[in-house]
């Protein structure tokens, strides 16, 4: 029995220490491809709506008001699966590699955005054209705020507005 | 005059150590653990903390809430009746049988409060302590009969004296062997943390203590296991006695963090034993421990 | 596990075939959650007992086995790889040695806990003899996983009704006949060996091709799929029937816990109470899903299920609300 109690305290001593005093510290570093925090760049969104429709927390609103698409995303709920940043047509929702999320204010966790589209004629409703030509002034114009609250700790992406 | 002053003395050391030694053995216990742990200072604020948060009576009986005071009363009179690496201040005023009989008041204390709550966590606790008072308690006192035979008195000092000017013999270290495993479960350390502390029964006689009872019981637990390493090391390692007292009292602080650091490893290598295997466990410690007060009793 | 069954389950529904890549990395992600689940159990259970030191070397150990999933999938524990046709992200070949260099670390420190802890007297006092549950009982409770192959039953869905790449992988059943903890904790420790092997093997063994099936087809409404699969604690079924515009019609889960803790009352009947504890915690009880709440009227022996309506209409009766939550 003596032998089994020195082979435990053996793998113990062997191994001294691994924890990190985070956060008073530095932590661990994450590996890469690891799903954080979105991070979504108005300047590529088309306003599809494909992000929303495949949210499985139904966080993502997208509605029209006016000459606008408003997408509006709530991330309180958020579970970090990706698939959002995996559909979106146009690359413009990534993740990054930031973890910590916790607040005492909600909007830290907002994002919203005002795209403004070009309108049919016939029923008002917003849509992007395919021409590429005709995308150039509505790109010019389209307005996002990540993480409006921006009371995060670390690093959180700031504002950024379309040029 | 002077006896009176030391014995104060004894009583803040006990008091203010205790949770130092402590606060080592929880460092000793995270090294093994692979972590870092909480600062040696913790048992301070862990006992700062308690002592200002809201006492919560939960039951009628008065001696629910006086158990945590007599408790700590009772270890802290036995810091003045044993020795520290020096003579006990108040010598005259105990030996080993009262120190036995405090011990055992400190356990009854324990009881109480497991009974006096109205849990059946607390009286399942309450319970198991009496097993293991009625089992620990005679290892302790033959282990320092034993003692106590070969030195011709029952006086701490007289057996300290005797065991630095001889040479330990068989029936020492029977004593010896049998009087540390007994300590470690009287400090409530694993394999015999049966009483308090339980993943099974929720802190046991101690769950519905809250607030300062909670600290003084905590203090009373930090102050036993001061105790009962200061009488191991004096009774049975008093050697070398270095002559200023002071110096001999800073050595004996330092072979008891030593024996303290042995019990912590015993600790972390064990997991509880159940009650019933602790008893027959100490039960046959008890039949050596018999053979070794003949031993004592013939002379060897 | 849970998310595999239910891919599982449409993918027979709709008769898709996942492509054999993606069956691998399946097999991958299941093995990898076994054993952090295994390594988890035997943290606990230490700690249920007081043994702290192999809560956290189990916990020390398990943690390269998060980094692995981190690395595969980009998340420690949630790893949200399946989709129905398929998985979601691939692993490159690229990554394959540090995976393996990785997964040797894991497989030494595991072997080193086991040896160390095979001989310990005072871990086997606690463990041995306790929380006996016969094979004939078990068989009777139709008790699930680790907690039957340590009373020497050999069932695994795995070997029985292989699915994912585990006809092509193989899969060895740890079966022991000590029916008590100590089985227990032996079946699932050498269950983790073999998930370190099995996730050997299907790196290696892994075809190139998508990881994806074509997906372009909807899924036909109004049929029927049941998928089950081996999950650390036992069996896992779910049965779905697919409904219109790409929803589930019906969707029903079933966990083995609520099903293991059948065998409880055998298991600590005349024991200390010391012993049930540890006996419940060997089980490895997910009581999150357990959901189902049944009284029993001990005069009357009546038994009655509660429905969700029902411990609605309990929670706002207790906290006086009068509007549904």
């Amino acid at each position: 029995m003596l032998k089994s109690k020195f082979k435990e305290a053996r793998i113990c001593f062997s191994n001294l220490r691994v924890t990190l005093p985070y956060p008073f510290g530095p932590g661990s570093e994450v590996a890469e491809g690891f799903r954080g925090k979105i991070d979504v760049d108005a300047s590529r969104c088309i306003g599809c709506g494909g992000c929303a429709n495949v949210c499985p927390s139904r966080l993502i609103r997208c509605h029209d008001e006016g000459d606008q698409t408003h997408m509006e995303f709530i991330l309180d709920r958020c579970t970090y699966c990706g698939r959002c940043a995996e559909v979106c047509p146009e690359g413009a929702i990534t993740m990054t590699l930031l973890f910590e999320s916790a607040t005492d204010d909600k909007t830290d966790l907002y994002i919203e955005q005002q795209l403004y589209m070009l309108t049919c004629k016939r029923c008002g409703r917003c849509f992007e054209t395919e021409n590429a030509i005709d995308r150039i002034p509505t790109r010019r114009m389209r307005k996002g705020r990540n993480y409006v609250g921006s009371s995060m700790p670390h690093g959180a992406p700031g504002e950024r507005e379309a040029s | 005059m002077n006896s009176y002053l030391l014995a104060f003395v004894q009583i803040l050391l006990v008091l203010l150590l205790a949770p130092l030694f402590e606060g080592v053995m929880r460092k000793l216990v995270a090294l093994v653990h692979s972590r870092i742990g909480p600062p040696l200072h913790q048992p301070y604020l862990d006992l700062l903390k308690l002592l200002g948060k809201e006492e919560l009576v939960t039951a009628p009986h008065p001696l629910f809430r006086y158990s945590a005071v007599l408790g700590l009363a009772a270890i802290l009179t036995t810091a003045v009746l044993i020795p520290i690496g020096m003579l006990p201040p108040l010598e005259s005023a105990g030996d080993i049988l009262v120190f036995i009989y405090l011990i055992t008041l400190a356990a009854v204390m324990v009881v109480i409060s497991g009974v006096t709550s109205d849990s059946p966590y607390a009286a399942i606790g309450a319970s198991r302590e009496v097993m293991m008072l009625l089992t620990v308690e005679p290892v302790i006192l033959i282990a320092l009969i034993s003692m106590a035979v070969k030195a011709g008195s029952t006086r701490f000092g007289e057996i300290m004296a005797w065991q630095a000017a001889h040479a330990p013999t068989f029936s020492t270290l029977i004593a010896g062997l049998t009087l540390f495993i007994a300590i470690v479960a009287q400090m409530a350390r694993l394999p015999f943390d049966i009483v308090e502390a339980d993943q099974e029964i929720m802190e046991g006689p101690f769950v519905e203590q809250s607030g300062p009872k909670l600290a003084l019981f905590k203090w009373m637990i930090y102050a036993k296991q001061f105790i009962f390493a200061a009488v191991f090391i004096s009774v049975f390692i008093p050697w070398p006695v270095v002559q200023p007292a002071i110096l001999n009292l800073l050595l004996t602080l330092l072979k008891m963090a030593v024996l303290l650091l042995i019990v912590g490893v015993v600790h972390v290598v064990n997991p509880r034993l159940r009650i019933d295997q602790a008893v027959r466990f100490f039960l046959a410690l008890v039949v050596i421990e018999i053979a070794g007060l003949a031993l004592a009793l013939v002379g060897s | 596990m849970h998310s595999t069954a239910y891919c599982q389950a449409v993918e027979k529904a709709a008769e898709i075939e996942v492509p054999a890549r993606g069956r691998f990395i399946r097999v991958i992600c299941l093995e990898l959650e076994r054993i952090q689940s295994h390594l988890l159990w035997l943290g606990i259970a230490g700690h249920i007992i007081g043994f702290d030191t192999v809560l956290m070397q189990a916990w020390r150990i398990r943690e390269p086995v998060m980094w692995l999933c981190e690395k595969i999938t980009g998340n420690r524990k949630l790893l949200g790889m399946n989709l129905v046709g398929g998985v979601r992200r691939d692993v490159p070949r690229g990554i394959h040695d540090e995976l393996l260099e990785v997964l040797a670390r894991v497989e030494k420190e595991s072997t080193a806990v086991l040896a160390a802890i095979a001989g310990d007297i005072t871990l086997k006092a606690r463990c041995e003899k306790v929380g006996v549950i016969s094979p004939e009982e078990s068989i009777a409770f139709a008790l699930l996983g680790p907690t039957a192959r340590a009373s020497g039953i050999s069932i695994d869905i795995r070997v029985d009704h292989p699915y994912a790449a585990y006809p092509e992988l193989g899969c060895e059943v740890m079966v022991e006949q000590g029916c008590d903890i100590w089985s227990r904790v032996l079946v699932r420790l050498r269950e983790t060996l073999e998930a370190i092997r099995l996730v050997r093997d299907a790196l290696r063994m892994m075809p190139d091709g998508p990881i994806m099936a074509d997906m372009r087809q909807p899924i036909p409404p109004g049929r029927i799929g049941l998928s089950s699969v081996e999950a650390p604690r036992g069996e896992t079924h779910h049965f779905v029937i697919t409904g219109e515009e790409q929803r589930p019609y019906r969707w029903k889960a079933r966990a083995p816990t609520f099903q293991n803790l059948q065998g409880i009352p055998v298991m600590v009947a005349g024991e200390y109470i010391a012993d049930v504890p540890i006996g419940l915690g060997s089980m490895d009880p997910c009581f999150s899903c357990t959901e189902r709440l049944e009284t029993i009227d001990v005069r009357s022996g009546e038994v009655r299920t509660w429905s969700r309506e029902e411990l609605q209409a309990l929670y706002r009766l207790r906290h006086g609300l009068k509007e549904p939550l």
